[in-house]
């Protein structure tokens, strides 16, 4: 088989495109050591409580630590849960066709974009994780085989926020 | 027997009048802003309206202070996040004068003021947090300042932040939080407090002095309980007021109202309740505009409605 002048444009464009996927990679993960290590070891979910958001400066504590995130880190390994806790009478009506489901969910869209998060953030409407808001927002540090290695609810302290990081540099 | 009969007869139309069942008062709604589907309101906390029919609002969820047209349509935003010149933190309160609008924050002793365009000017500094505020007419800005060491006072700022009159409307130091008010001014300086954590409504004149005081639900005491080691109320009895422009006061229940956060008590300048309207889903707080038009909160603050006052 022999390969015409096109074709071997085509295999060398093929080529350069290659190494410079993973010589860029390799140049990023050598650039910022903090983040290659968390993008590999740790992944964060944070636990929102719908009823905090009456309350924007009970949220705070949440903006300042996630603020501090890198931005990497952010896209890759953090995501959101917000959670609604059912009182008796709304019993079962927090689904998609519910009118507090629409309500949350416009109030999650601003809180996002206000505050430039740019995790992704799912609405618990099923109440899976009822039971761990129960103590209200919190971050759940988990290591790389998705073992729970922590759990700190918000407001936190600034003991907590450094030893935060300090397992997240670990 | 004579005697009775014609004084029955002529107390009828005493009785009768006192006893006239007050005149029923409906919304018919006029405008709506804010919808599931639309970014205008996310939770909207302040309103008010100005000459022009615009209407300003505060966003405390995307710590914004929005101006829509008075068809409802979006004009500008102005504020994000922040402590600086023009930022928020938690917006709140709002009123305005012929030139200003005045932002107040939840937790900070400050008042924010902006241009119609919504262009940060400048602030005034406050003693504490507002509990409540109101721009009057001349340029002053009348705030219920919050104290956690001092009983709660309402004050009179110019436009420099200088004091330039106090109120003490406690006669003596109340329990934590028990002092905390709403309350609005009438044409005439006459004050209308309602208090946020026990039954009472008074009216006192510009001078300070006592006209009235009412209990309207006849209620003795609200729940206290303790948080933080402060024992506070958490029921709320009245949530907010705003006066008509025919100078009559109107009250949202909270709590303790037969619906919750929804009822709406008119009384007379005298204090004679007048009727109860129902606003048709649970507010924070109700607005009367200039046109008499109440305004109030839909969808937990994702919408807000603004309601023709009809008496039938």
């Amino acid at each position: 088989m022999t390969l015409k002048v096109g074709d071997w444009i085509i295999v060398f464009l093929f080529g350069c495109l290659v190494f410079f996927y993973f010589r860029g990679i390799d140049l990023v993960a050598k650039g910022d050591s903090f983040e290659k290590d968390v993008f590999e070891n740790k992944w964060i979910l944070f636990i929102l409580d719908f009823q905090d958001f009456s309350c924007m400066t009970c949220l705070d504590s949440f903006l300042g630590f996630y603020q501090q995130l890198p931005l990497r880190f952010k896209t890759s390994c953090a995501w959101g849960i917000l959670v609604m806790k059912k009182t008796e009478k709304e019993e079962n009506t927090h689904t998609r066709t519910s009118k507090s489901f629409w309500i949350a969910e416009k109030k999650l869209r601003g809180f996002i974009r206000a505050n430039h998060i740019v995790s992704p953030f799912l609405m618990d409407t099923n109440q899976v994780f009822g039971k761990w808001a129960e103590m209200g927002s919190s971050v759940l540090l988990f290591d790389r085989v998705g073992k729970m290695v922590h759990r700190y609810n918000f407001p936190l302290t600034g003991a907590q926020f450094e030893e935060i990081f300090e397992i997240l540099n670990r | 027997m004579y005697r009775l009969v014609v004084f029955l007869v002529m107390l009828v139309p005493y009785l009768s009048s006192q006893g006239a069942p007050p005149k029923r008062i409906f919304l018919e709604e006029v405008l709506t802003i804010g919808s599931f589907e639309d970014d205008s309101l996310f939770q909207w906390v302040g309103v008010v309206a100005d000459d022009e029919e615009n209407i300003y609002v505060t966003d405390a969820m995307d710590y914004s202070l929005k101006k829509f047209d008075a068809a409802g349509r979006f004009v500008a935003k102005s504020g994000r996040r922040g402590q600086g010149p023009g930022e928020f933190t938690a917006p709140r309160l709002l009123d305005c004068s012929e030139q200003f609008l005045f932002v107040t924050e939840q937790y900070q002793p400050v008042i924010k003021v902006f241009d119609k365009k919504l262009q940060y000017q400048y602030h005034i500094p406050l003693e504490g947090p507002a509990g409540d505020m109101k721009a009057l007419r001349g340029g002053l800005l009348a705030v219920v300042v919050l104290s956690a060491k001092s009983e709660s006072q309402l004050k009179f700022y110019d436009r420099e932040g200088k004091i330039v009159k106090e109120l003490h409307f406690q006669e003596r130091p109340s329990l934590m939080l028990m002092d905390m008010v709403s309350f609005d001014l009438d044409g005439q300086g006459n004050i209308y407090l309602v208090y946020n954590f026990m039954d009472r409504i008074e009216k006192f004149d510009g001078s300070g002095k006592k006209i009235w005081s009412k209990n309207l639900l006849g209620l003795k005491q609200v729940k206290r309980e303790k948080i933080s080691s402060y024992m506070v109320p958490t029921e709320i009895v009245f949530k907010d007021v705003a006066l008509d422009q025919s100078g009559n006061l109107y009250v949202l229940g909270g709590k303790f109202s037969q619906n919750r956060s929804r009822d709406v008590y008119v009384l007379s300048p005298e204090g004679i309740l007048l009727s109860t309207l129902t606003l048709p889903e649970t507010s924070h707080c109700i607005y009367i505009d200039r046109e008499n038009y109440l305004y109030s909160r839909a969808n937990e603050g994702i919408t807000l409605k603004k309601f023709r006052m009809v008496s039938k």
